[in-house]
């Protein structure tokens, strides 16, 4: 079979040209750190790398959601254990005013407490983060009480307003985490919790001591059900933010380890492949050296 | 008798020596010419001289044929045709792979897939702050976050989108270049022809002029695909592509001409015929113009198209937060600038939102098979009452109670707000209610008190929490209290009297309660039938739409707790529903609407039927079956239910040329065309493909359209250059749209009057929007925002890989050829040293023989004869 020199030459830079290549693309991926750099490396892991970014990127946002809803749901918490100790001391407070034993200046204390306790409940009722009165429902940047010159509770936020809840979403999944006015300062049935105080101190003033101990201890009652309902509420909303939030952890590190397997080069194996291009790459240039050089010329005289 | 002459073999050598010098003189070319590319090298054929006859004087009668040396008869070139045409076949598709896979390649680094820079990155983030506006929707800084990613989405897929474009111009460019390069081979190649027909006529050997015009073929090839047909004269006839460009040593040369109505893309020409190019770096460049490039523009414009039009439709319909503010567009209007009198109509909006009307009907989900309902017995117990907001009525049914007893029970009290009636359904029978002149099934409660009937008779219920006070309860309180009591409660004052019985306690409380309070109503009811009341039901009243949660019962004396009285579940009519025999105000007295509603209509879109059932089909449900069906438009309604039609790129985005029928009245209905008195069922042809552009106007004359340009001359490209945010957007992204409000329709025809904005708080236009990202309106409604970007990498992954497999695979076949040429034309220098070697030493014998007969010659003349001396 006739072989021309041409014929070598071209066979032995082919050859080292695919060495080099190799190499080349070897070295790519050791500095880039990626198998997959472009589309038409791998078509189907790139297409797939893609899609998983982007849903990385969703992850990173409904983890944020959860941020926001979890620093208003601390809130709530601190705010109705706060609540539910007040409640708590106007219990003990009328359990004591309707003690007939009262004398008229115990019975003042105990007004002037209430009257105080009432304010604070106003204060928290009216607690604002940021811009947003946190138990305004729907009319957020407006706060839901107000208190007029006698000293009568006034309760703006209207209840078409406060069932209008505050969602948070996560994928397709939604979940009401507000809490209004109406769910801690009234009962289900419709007493506001100030109408209540209101009506205790009445009934401590004029010594009515049967009337506390027959309504306003039951409405007192009630409160406290619908406190310890809200707390095991927000106690809900917390434990499932919690579970979402280590779910998408979870979700966000697995996506993250399926997209390194597909995308990132093994760095040990580029290396050890490196370095056997590179044995080949001097067996070629070695051989290639030794065929390309001698002709006849170099024997005949 | 003749003898060979002793000059004879004189000759003989000098022949020998001729031929071998000459024969030398090729091996010195072929080694000269070792390195010279497109060299074939060449070999002299030596042939013996003819022999001569000559009688010997030993044999005078034989003649012996005595041969006379040798001659080069001619040069001959070592040359396989068959491997060269095999050689520029591969040549042209390397050509055109190599291009092909440099741009692709150049492509997917514009579009940088998968990447933290592209553009699914950047629509993504946008997708991203929305969420963030809904998380915190009075923070101002949130909503000029979405403006602003907004914008960076829009020049980035405005910037890939000029970048292709400058490659597409720049590829057209190159065409002229390449195509003057290639005439200028031409010449050559018509020169280089000549010359060879002229070396033929005087029967020499153009060696050289052929391996001239071999290379050059080899390097038209990379061009484009040739081929040639020898002519007797030796000259060829090449063609490129399709036509004949060099006729002998005449060359037809190549020209571009700019395509009329475009912006200068160029067509290849040979004299007035269009050259159809099929291999080579020709086919590359007009590939990539044409098909591939345009491809990623095109998915551009369809992701911006659609993405510009739903944004805009749901942005459109709601407040910003102050609640003054709306129908500001998100995107910039697109419109057609050029084919302003002929455009496309990407999309056909109704004007009429489609919301909160008057429901007159609701039918429940039982097929009857009876055409009497007489004989009917749904065997049900219990109790069906209603509640307008003032009155309450009540039916008792019992098990032995036909479907037609039922009917008359309910349908006999005067002041209902509804009757039961059963008419024809396909070929079955259906039960449903109906609410008499001027009512609104959703203005009213339809009770079912024991929870037992509404279900079984097949309608959809819901629950409604209302207050219960019931005989338990009352006992307690008899118990507990031995006086009178009054509470102040709902707005009046009731009077509870202990020593009275549980019947009639419920009957004051219910009694008071219906004449003095207007937040409230209330019913007793007798549940097991003893003839007292067990329960009474308190029932806020409509002007509260029946919501407890609206109710403020001021409950200032304990009445909850001293009677016990408790929210419960109370099971009502879902009026819910919006089916299509309300939306569209169906007669069911009306003989043409019966059949309709009988039996339901037709939409046909292009080649497919939709099939509308109005009793059962909400709009909603309609959309959703055209877009199953993919008939070539994609169906979409926005927030506020107007109807929307989009057209698919199958169909060019462009609704013209498609052909939609349906009856009049559901076109006149949903807002496409103008309303005409009573209710038309015959068919209206929407759209015909046929129509010119005032007819379809006149035609859809309500529908707001979608324009843009036809651009045919440049492939339909150019949409995404209109891609931008508005500008009172982002000068004042304060105004970006939150709140969708709350729909009303004042004469209860589902046409919506108004939209009354429902406060700052509210962001469920920021829901909607971020819901879109997963709608599947994309690619004829197979694929949502984010899928159709995902396909775009991996349509250009999958492009990408073939080719560059392709060309990996062709050119080691190229290679191999090459070599199978070189094997065969190439010059190996081992052989011509043998050769070199062997020529030597023919010659130096050669010269031997000529010394040795000099010197016989030599002995013949000066020794012949002498003898002795």
């Amino acid at each position: 079979m006739r072989i021309t020199q041409p014929m070598v030459m071209s066979q032995v830079l082919n050859d080292i040209r695919r060495v080099f290549e190799r190499i080349a693309k070897k070295h790519e991926e050791l500095s880039s750190g990626l198998k997959v750099r472009y589309p038409s490396d791998d078509a189907i892991v790139a297409t797939r790398a893609s899609r998983i970014a982007s849903q990385k990127r969703e992850i990173e946002q409904y983890k944020r959601n959860i941020d926001t809803v979890s620093n208003m749901v601390q809130s709530y918490d601190v705010s109705v254990r706060e609540i539910s100790d007040i409640y708590k001391r106007i219990r003990e407070l009328s359990v004591m005013a309707a003690n007939d034993t009262m004398s008229e200046d115990d019975r003042d204390a105990v007004v002037l407490e209430l009257k105080k306790l009432k304010d604070h409940l106003v204060s928290i009722a009216n607690t604002r983060i940021g811009d947003t009165y946190i138990f305004g429902g729907s009319r957020g940047n407006k706060p839901p009480i107000s208190v007029d010159e006698d000293g009568k509770v006034r309760i703006d936020l209207t209840p078409e307003e406060a069932s209008r809840r505050w969602k948070f979403r996560v994928g397709g999944y939604s979940l009401d985490y507000n809490l209004t006015v109406y769910d801690l300062f009234v009962t289900k049935r419709g007493e506001s919790v100030f109408d209540i105080i209101d009506r205790l101190i009445e009934n401590v003033d004029n010594n009515e001591s049967s009337k506390i101990s027959e309504t306003d201890l039951a409405g007192i009652s009630d409160l406290e059900g619908t406190v310890s309902a809200n707390v095991a509420f927000v106690g809900g909303v917390m434990r499932m933010v919690e579970n979402l939030s280590s779910r998408l952890q979870d979700l966000d590190l697995y996506m993250d380890e399926y997209l390194s397997k597909e995308t990132d080069a093994d760095m040990v194996e580029v290396v050890t492949k490196l370095s056997m291009d590179q044995a080949i790459l001097q067996a070629a240039l070695n051989s290639g050296a030794r065929i390309i050089m001698p002709t006849l010329l170099d024997f005949l005289r | 008798m003749a003898d060979l002459s002793i000059f004879g073999a004189l000759n003989t050598g000098v022949l020998g020596i001729y031929t071998h010098k000459l024969a030398m003189s090729v091996v010195a070319h072929n080694i000269a010419n070792a390195n010279t590319e497109g060299f074939s090298r060449q070999r002299p054929v030596i042939v013996p001289t003819s022999p001569v006859p000559i009688s010997t004087l030993t044999q005078p009668s034989i003649p012996l044929q005595i041969g006379t040396g040798s001659m080069v008869k001619r040069i001959e070139r070592i040359r396989n045709r068959f491997l060269d045409i095999q050689f520029r076949q591969l040549n042209s598709r390397d050509g055109y792979l190599d291009r092909l896979f440099h741009n692709l390649h150049f492509i997917e680094q514009l579009f940088n897939e998968p990447g933290e820079n592209g553009i699914r990155y950047l629509y993504d983030s946008l997708w991203a702050s929305l969420e963030e506006v809904m998380n915190d929707p009075l923070n101002v800084a949130a909503k000029r976050e979405v403006v602003a990613r907004a914008v960076q989405l829009t020049d980035n897929v405005v910037d890939l989108y000029d970048r292709l474009q400058q490659l597409r111009m720049d590829l057209n460019g190159e065409l002229e270049k390449k195509i003057e390069r290639i005439n200028t081979i031409l010449e050559r190649l018509a020169d280089i022809n000549m010359k060879i027909r002229t070396t033929l006529v005087i029967r020499s050997q153009p060696n050289d002029l052929l391996d001239e015009r071999d290379r050059l073929l080899d390097e038209l090839s990379n061009y484009a695909n040739v081929s040639f047909r020898d002519r007797d004269d030796g000259q060829i006839d090449l063609r490129i592509g399709d036509q004949v460009v060099l006729f002998g040593s005449v060359v037809n040369k190549l020209r571009v001409e700019e395509r009329p109505n475009s912006k200068g893309i160029y067509d290849i020409f040979v004299g007035s015929s269009k050259v159809n190019i099929g291999d080579g770096e020709l086919r590359a460049i007009l590939d990539l113009r044409d098909e591939v490039i345009p491809k990623y523009m095109k998915d551009l414009d369809e992701f911006v198209l659609f993405l510009t039009d739903k944004w805009n439709l749901i942005h459109g319909e709601a407040y910003d937060a102050s609640g003054t503010t709306t129908r500001i567009p998100f995107f910039q209007e697109m419109n057609a600038m050029v084919d302003v009198d002929d455009p496309r109509v990407f999309r056909i909006l109704g004007t009429n939102m489609l919301e909160n009307g008057r429901m007159i009907y609701s039918t429940g989900r039982t097929d009857y098979t009876d055409s009497n309902p007489a004989n009917v017995h749904p065997a049900l117990n219990g109790i069906l009452s209603y509640f307008d907001g003032s009155n309450f009525g009540e039916t008792d049914i019992v098990s032995s109670d036909s479907l037609q007893d039922i009917m008359n029970k309910f349908n006999s009290d005067p002041s209902s707000p509804a009757t039961l009636e059963y008419a024809q359904y396909g070929s079955n029978y259906r039960i449903y209610f109906k609410a008499k002149n001027g009512e609104d099934l959703k203005d009213t409660l339809l009770i079912d008190v024991s929870n037992s009937v509404l279900k079984d008779l097949g309608f959809r219920t819901k629950t409604l929490k209302v207050w219960k006070m019931d005989e338990e309860s009352l006992e307690k309180f008899k118990s507990n209290f031995d006086q009178s009591k009054t509470y102040h409660i709902f707005g009046t004052n009731l009077i509870i009297d202990p020593n009275a019985s549980v019947h009639d306690i419920l009957q004051s409380v219910q009694n008071d309660l219906n004449s003095s309070s207007s937040l409230v109503g209330a019913r007793a009811f007798d549940m097991d039938g003893d003839g007292d009341y067990d329960v009474l039901y308190i029932i806020p009243r409509d002007d509260y739409d029946y919501d407890i949660m609206k109710v403020d019962p001021q409950d200032q004396d304990g009445f909850f707790v001293d009677t016990g009285t408790e929210i419960a579940d109370m099971t009502v009519l879902d009026t819910e529903n919006p089916t299509l025999d309300n939306v569209m105000g169906l007669d069911d007295t009306d003989p043409n609407d019966q059949t309709i509603l009988q039996n339901g209509f037709d939409i046909t879109i292009n080649a497919t039927t939709i099939h509308v059932d109005p009793v059962k089909d909400t709009l909603r449900n309609v959309v959703n079956r055209i877009n199953d069906l993919k008939p070539g438009i994609t169906a979409d309604l926005t927030p506020h239910n107007a109807l929307v039609f989009r057209a698919s790129r199958d169909y060019n985005f462009d609704i013209r040329i498609m052909n939609i029928d349906g009856p009049r009245e559901f076109w006149e209905k949903v807002g496409f065309i103008s309303e005409t008195a009573g209710h038309d069922w015959t068919n209206y042809t929407l759209v015909d493909r046929s129509w010119d552009f005032s007819t379809f106007k006149s035609n859809v004359d309500r529908a707001l359209r979608l324009e843009i340009d036809k651009n045919e001359a440049d492939y339909g490209l150019g949409i995404t250059y209109q891609f931008e945010v508005s500008n009172t957007l982002r000068i004042r992204p304060e105004t970006l749209a939150v709140d969708l409000g709350e729909a009303v329709d004042t004469d209860g025809d589902w046409v919506v009057d108004r939209i009354d904005p429902l406060g700052s708080t509210n962001t469920d236009a920021m829901k909607e929007l971020s819901d879109s990202r997963f709608e599947e309106i994309l690619s004829n409604g197979r694929e949502s925002f984010t899928t159709f970007l995902g396909s775009i990498v991996a349509e250009l992954g999958v492009e990408g890989e073939t080719t560059r497999k392709l060309k990996e695979n062709n050119s080691i076949m190229k290679m191999h050829i090459d070599n199978e040429r070189e094997r065969i034309k190439g010059v190996s220098l081992d052989e011509e040293m043998t050769n070199m070697i062997k020529f030597q030493q023919a010659f130096n014998a050669s010269a031997r023989i000529i010394t040795a007969v000099d010197e016989m010659i030599s002995r013949i003349i000066d020794r012949l004869g002498v003898v002795g001396r």
